[in-house]
């Protein structure tokens, strides 16, 4: 039997083996807090816990108390902090943290304070941790498809040990499949091109724009494949590549009028103030680019001032283009 | 219609309650606030220890604006506030908690509502800031080491509020800025991170701070943030994510800073806003029907 058995209390305030420690608590008023039974435990716990950190003790019971700490908040970074002070100290075992973090992760998934731990472990354990790493990211994200702190961590991962290329791009391919508007995928996908330097690379540039399209076919109204695309092209400009100038124009040739996307036309409006900035054919560009921005606004209503904002922007573009015309 | 045609125009998004609050109920707000300051033993209370002087400035600058300040126990509040100062220079959640970069713009935040600057000592939180400052700009919160973009705004901003900004290396933080910046047009936490409008609201804010706003393309900033408003007249973070209440602000601030504000339909989204009130205790849900 041990003494947490005899013990009828769970709070530290009532365990022998913490009898050398004088608890401190927050507030005058501990004796009225204590009564609400639903704190009791927070405010015991951390009352050993500011003890413990001005006596500077570093144990077992303090990883122990620390755990109980971050049960009842784990987003106290204090309280983290504190803990990586102890691990270093105590050459703690690294793998059962690990184990241990799996299920507060699991827990809390949105906390920044255990994502930053496990960083922190990661780069003790060194690449022996990578493998293990990048299935318990993967888990979370097939939990979660767009939790930031996952992708996030996998960012990091494969950036500060080298994780192969072709493979990184294969997961991101496959979260894609399960939902092509995952915006986070096509994120973690751009990431990996400039990691590797790949955005200059025509052949994978030219992967990746075919990706995007054959998503945009599927689907056409999904925002984050079209702003993948635009953002492919953003260095150069849109109409520089026929081949999607037309995939674009066909698009909209072939879709019934009232089955036309908002980010169809958005994006051949912006096609079209680039012709007018490029001086080509401005006038026609610019009656196109103003019916489409027409047609937005009746099938988009929550954003027609920014469709105004644009129609605006069109005319402006095109006075610019026809006095530099005048001027030669 | 094809399976995917009919995924293809579910886009995430809610319905508005028929019996949802139609106005503001800045009263009621105010007298949640107000009993939350008051009652200092209740559960939330408590367990918030940890982020309180974020959370004190949360409730003050609701109570500036909704001008109810004075039902608020000023000295209280700021002898609170300063009691949670470090030896490092900066301000902890509460007494005896370690400083961060959150709490110590709160902190400078709330003593400026309660015209109690003067109680501070400014060079010595500059310093703290400084001393944060990463080799590549970037900005930590805390000694943890953890990076993020939301402190680069919580560094300029303090510093800013304190006159202090020529302690920072501004060129370097810039850098790290545009280093997050994505080529949809938003930003991200690191280099590399996806863009979320809340991020974006750090990174506008925080160029528009040290005057830096013509490094980027605003215009596709600002209609990437035009594309957080669903049809139900909130906003969402993130493409394809459920609108959230405090998205009105992260993407409305950013817009306002970028002079963009007209981009969003004001009318949808204050129905949105409204109907997120809890009409029986006061206060926001996230989104409507989320009330508890």
């Amino acid at each position: 039997m041990s003494d947490n058995d005899i013990c009828s209390s769970a709070l530290y305030k009532d365990n022998a083996s913490w009898k050398d420690i004088t608890p401190i608590y927050p507030t005058k008023d501990e004796e009225v807090a204590v009564k609400i039974a639903v704190t009791e435990d927070f405010i015991d716990a951390f009352a050993y816990f500011r003890a413990v950190l001005i006596k500077n003790e570093k144990s077992e019971r303090v990883m122990a108390l620390l755990e109980d700490c971050i049960r009842l908040n784990p987003a106290n970074y204090t309280v983290w902090q504190y803990r990586r002070v102890c691990l270093k100290e105590l050459s703690w075992d690294l793998k059962k943290e690990m184990r241990y973090l799996d299920d507060i992760i699991q827990e809390s998934p949105k906390n920044y304070q255990v994502w930053h731990h496990r960083r922190f472990i990661v780069e003790q354990m060194g690449n022996s941790a990578v493998a293990d790493e990048l299935s318990f990211s993967a888990e979370i994200i097939h939990e979660e498809n767009k939790n930031y702190h996952a992708w996030q961590h996998r960012q990091w991962l494969v950036r500060t040990f080298k994780v192969p290329y072709e493979q990184e791009l294969s997961f991101a391919l496959r979260m894609l499949l399960i939902d092509s508007r995952n915006n986070s995928a096509y994120n973690y996908r751009y990431f990996l091109l400039t990691l590797y330097d790949k955005t200059e690379d025509q052949e994978q540039m030219a992967i990746e724009i075919n990706l995007a399209k054959r998503f945009i076919e599927n689907m056409p109204n999904n925002e984050s494949a079209w702003n993948y695309l635009s953002g492919l092209l953003i260095s150069h400009s849109i109409t520089s590549n026929n081949d999607v100038v037309s995939f674009v124009e066909d698009l909209y040739e072939t879709t019934p009028e009232e089955k036309r996307s908002p980010f169809l036309l958005a994006f051949i409006g912006d096609m079209m103030l680039e012709k007018i900035e490029a001086g080509a054919a401005p006038e026609e560009s610019a009656e196109r680019a103003k019916n489409l921005y027409k047609d937005l606004q009746k099938i988009d209503p929550v954003r027609v001032n920014y469709y105004k904002h644009q129609s605006l922007l069109v005319q402006t573009l095109l006075i610019k283009s026809q006095t530099k015309v005048a001027a030669k | 219609m094809s399976f995917a045609g009919l995924l293809d125009f579910a886009r995430k998004d809610v319905d508005l309650p028929q019996s949802s609050p139609k106005e503001l109920l800045k009263n009621l707000h105010a007298n949640f606030i107000h009993q939350y300051e008051k009652d200092k033993n209740s559960y939330h209370y408590i367990m918030a220890e940890h982020l309180r002087v974020s959370g004190i400035y949360w409730c003050v600058n609701a109570m500036d604006l909704t001008k109810q300040l004075d039902r608020m126990s000023a000295e209280e509040i700021v002898a609170y506030v300063l009691s949670c100062r470090n030896s490092d220079g900066g301000y902890g959640p509460a007494p005896g908690h370690d400083s961060h970069l959150l709490h110590t713009l709160c902190a400078v935040q709330t003593l400026i509502i309660f015209d109690s600057i003067t109680k501070i000592d400014a060079k010595s939180i500059c310093n703290y800031v400084k001393s944060l400052q990463q080799e590549d700009g970037s900005f930590c919160g805390d000694l943890s080491g953890e990076v993020d973009t939301r402190f680069t705004l919580c560094s300029f901003a303090t510093c800013h509020l304190l006159g202090g900004l020529q302690v920072l290396n501004i060129p370097a933080a810039v850098q790290f800025l545009m280093r997050c910046y994505n080529t949809d047009g938003g930003f991200g936490t690191r280099p590399g991170s996806e863009s979320h409008s809340g991020q974006i609201y750090c990174c506008v804010g925080a160029l528009a701070i040290v005057g830096h706003l013509d490094d980027i393309d605003r215009d596709r900033t600002a209609e990437w943030l035009a594309f957080r408003q669903c049809d139900s007249g909130g906003l969402n973070g993130r493409p394809e994510k459920l609108p959230d209440v405090c998205y009105s602000w992260w993407v409305l601030a950013s817009l306002a800073i970028l002079g963009r504000l007209d981009f969003i339909d004001a009318t949808a989204m204050k129905a949105f806003i409204y109907a997120c009130q809890d009409d029986e205790t006061g206060g926001f849900a996230d989104r409507p029907g989320d009330c508890f």
